[in-house]
């Protein structure tokens, strides 16, 4: 077998050794590649790399359980999306989880087809959060280059506002919102109106 | 006073020979003196026999032979309870008319040792459980002071089994705290066999399925399942009743086993534990389920005394140490503590400092160690509290 670069990572924390290596190996038999933490901390402490990927987490850990490092992750901006798994699931516990954005919440000891479509569908999650937020930030940089009067043109288009209306709003001259807006379009490299107003959605205007 | 009044009547004696009076008049007088001195004695003994006859005990004594030589009034009834004539057995030997008595070894020890000997023993003829007295006599025999103790014995043990009973419920109700824990200890093996057992599956599906990695998680799936057999194991011993035997144990291997059983619970509890258990210990002459059980109170004391203690470290520190005499057992917390008044009261039943707690575990644990000849005390430090007990080793029994 030729060995190729992994372009999807699962990370597996669980404080049981025997578990831990079981999960991983399961994974493993369907070609996944894994890495496993014996505690939360040691997972915080590690540089991720960037690559889609999920977490498969015991929801009872020594020291910061999963819940914690679920909130802890959410902090810190580490964005990766969490698949629980527990031995003892109760629903106050689960809903908790699932409220914080789990994948899905599974209870020892669960059908491996459950656990590889949760994984499938974490993975998936988190390639869409990735290009979601790549794009935002492509967005926001765009944003960024906008003057203080080109910003208010915007959000005045997006709002369905015609040039004369806003002319009228702003105090100037139709000609110079027309050259305003079009300096918009071009630095959020809108190439219409109704791509301008899924960017500003996008962006929370 | 008596040997005076003997020496005045020897003397008179003399002055009446001297003065030639009749020898009949002494010899009548000695008469009356003597027969006056038969019937003193024979209302003395009759005293002494009316006394003995009134001890509710079954009074013997046997010459230096182990002969019968005395009976007294309830000895006398007892002998012929068991189908004996009493004035036949003066003069036979005990052990030989009885050959089933059951404390013929003690009666001689007496005779030959010339020590004191109480024993208690069942006398299967009579049903009754009987203890001995047994005292050597100035004359080379003994006296046997014997009395009934059936009811006694009874009671001693109905109260044994009431104890046995309640430490088995407080123990079982002890561990009924620990399901939760436990419940997971068995599920963490049992998740990780079912994974892979999956596992497996996937890999057997292959073209090539890579055996080496097959044979290794069907390893781990046979260590698993012995993990978790290991456990249902461990409760159903301490669930188990005691049936009060005492065997010869390592006090580290009982205290390990506690361990391995409240691990879970601690560790869901935040409770950082210690151990400095010393190797090489003699061993300790206990019944194991109970010593396991006074380990187990004390553990769960004091994960609740520091379930109280918000972010401050909780540390468990379990001790085993060579002790004068036997070895000694300690159990420090990083809790909430006792207040110093209350320091003593804690091993009175039902005082509890628990919500839904009996009150009964530091009791019971107090009873426990002291039926095994050792003692359970408590210290407060400065920042932690401390039980203590020791318990005696093969070697010093």
């Amino acid at each position: 077998m030729i060995a190729k670069a992994s372009t999807q990572l699962v990370y597996v924390i669980d404080d049981d050794a025997s578990m831990r290596q079981a999960i991983s190996r399961l994974l493993h038999a369907i070609g996944l590649t894994v890495r496993t933490f014996g505690s939360a901390r040691e997972f915080l402490s590690t540089r991720l790399p960037d690559l889609p990927a999920c977490l498969v987490l015991d929801v009872r850990l020594p020291g910061l359980s999963g819940l914690d490092l679920q909130r802890e992750m959410v902090e810190r901006g580490i964005h990766v999306p969490v698949i629980f798994i527990t031995g003892h699931g109760d629903i106050p516990m689960s809903v908790q989880a699932m409220k914080a954005g789990a994948v899905e919440f599974l209870t020892k000891p669960f059908r491996d087809q459950d656990l590889l479509d949760a994984v499938r569908s974490g993975i998936h999650r988190d390639r869409e959060g990735r290009k979601e937020r790549t794009e935002v930030a492509a967005l926001r940089e765009g944003l960024s280059q906008l003057t203080q009067r080109e910003r208010q043109v915007m959000a005045l288009v997006v709002a369905g506002l015609l040039n004369k209306q806003i002319a009228l709003r702003l105090g100037t001259s139709e000609k110079t919102v027309k050259i305003h807006r079009s300096q918009v379009m071009r630095k959020m490299r809108a190439d219409s109106l109704a791509e301008l107003v899924r960017m500003s959605q996008k962006l929370g205007i | 006073m008596n040997e005076i009044d003997d020496t005045d009547l020897q003397l008179n004696h003399l002055v009446d020979d001297e003065r030639g009076t009749a020898r009949h008049k002494t010899s009548w007088q000695a008469q009356d003196e003597l027969e006056q001195r038969v019937n003193e004695r024979t209302s003395q003994l009759s005293a002494i026999k009316t006394i003995l006859d009134s001890v509710s005990d079954n009074f013997f004594v046997l010459d230096k032979e182990g002969r019968f030589i005395y009976f007294n009034e309830h000895a006398a009834e007892q002998m012929r309870s068991l189908g004996r004539d009493p004035d036949a057995l003066i003069g036979k030997v005990s052990w030989e008319e009885f050959p089933d008595m059951p404390n013929k070894e003690d009666v001689m020890s007496v005779l030959s040792d010339r020590v004191v000997i109480v024993d208690e023993s069942y006398y299967a003829p009579l049903e009754e459980w009987v203890e001995n007295r047994m005292y050597p006599s100035k004359d080379g025999g003994l006296v046997v002071f014997q009395r009934y103790i059936t009811q006694r014995k009874r009671t001693e043990e109905e109260l044994r089994q009431t104890q046995a009973e309640l430490a088995h419920v407080t123990r079982v109700s002890t561990l009924g705290e620990l399901t939760a824990s436990i419940a997971h200890e068995v599920n963490q093996p049992l998740g990780a066999i079912v994974t892979n057992g999956h596992a497996c599956l996937c890999l057997l599906s292959r073209n090539n399925p890579e055996v080496k990695e097959v044979r290794e998680a069907v390893e781990c799936m046979i260590a698993d399942g012995i993990r978790a057999s290991e456990v249902i194991k461990r409760i159903r011993r301490l669930l188990k009743k005691s049936k009060g035997g005492k065997s010869s144990y390592s006090i580290n291997n009982i205290i390990r086993e506690v361990l391995a059983l409240t691990a879970g619970e601690l560790n869901k509890n935040g409770v950082n534990v210690r151990t400095e258990l010393t190797q090489g210990l003699p061993c300790v002459i206990a019944d194991r389920v109970r010593i396991q059980q006074v380990v187990l109170n004390l553990i769960l004391n004091s994960k609740e005394a520091m379930s109280g203690v918000g972010w401050q470290p909780r540390e468990l520190l379990i001790r085993s140490e060579q002790a004068e005499p036997g070895v000694l057992v300690t159990v420090t917390d990083t809790g909430v503590g006792i207040p110093p008044e209350n320091r003593e009261q804690v091993f009175d039943p039902f005082v509890t400092s628990k919500e839904g707690g009996l009150g009964l575990g530091l009791s019971i644990s107090r009873t426990i160690i002291e039926s095994h000849g050792g003692r359970l005390w408590t210290t407060l430090g400065h920042k932690e509290t401390t039980f203590q007990f020791t318990l005696p080793t093969g070697e010093n029994l």
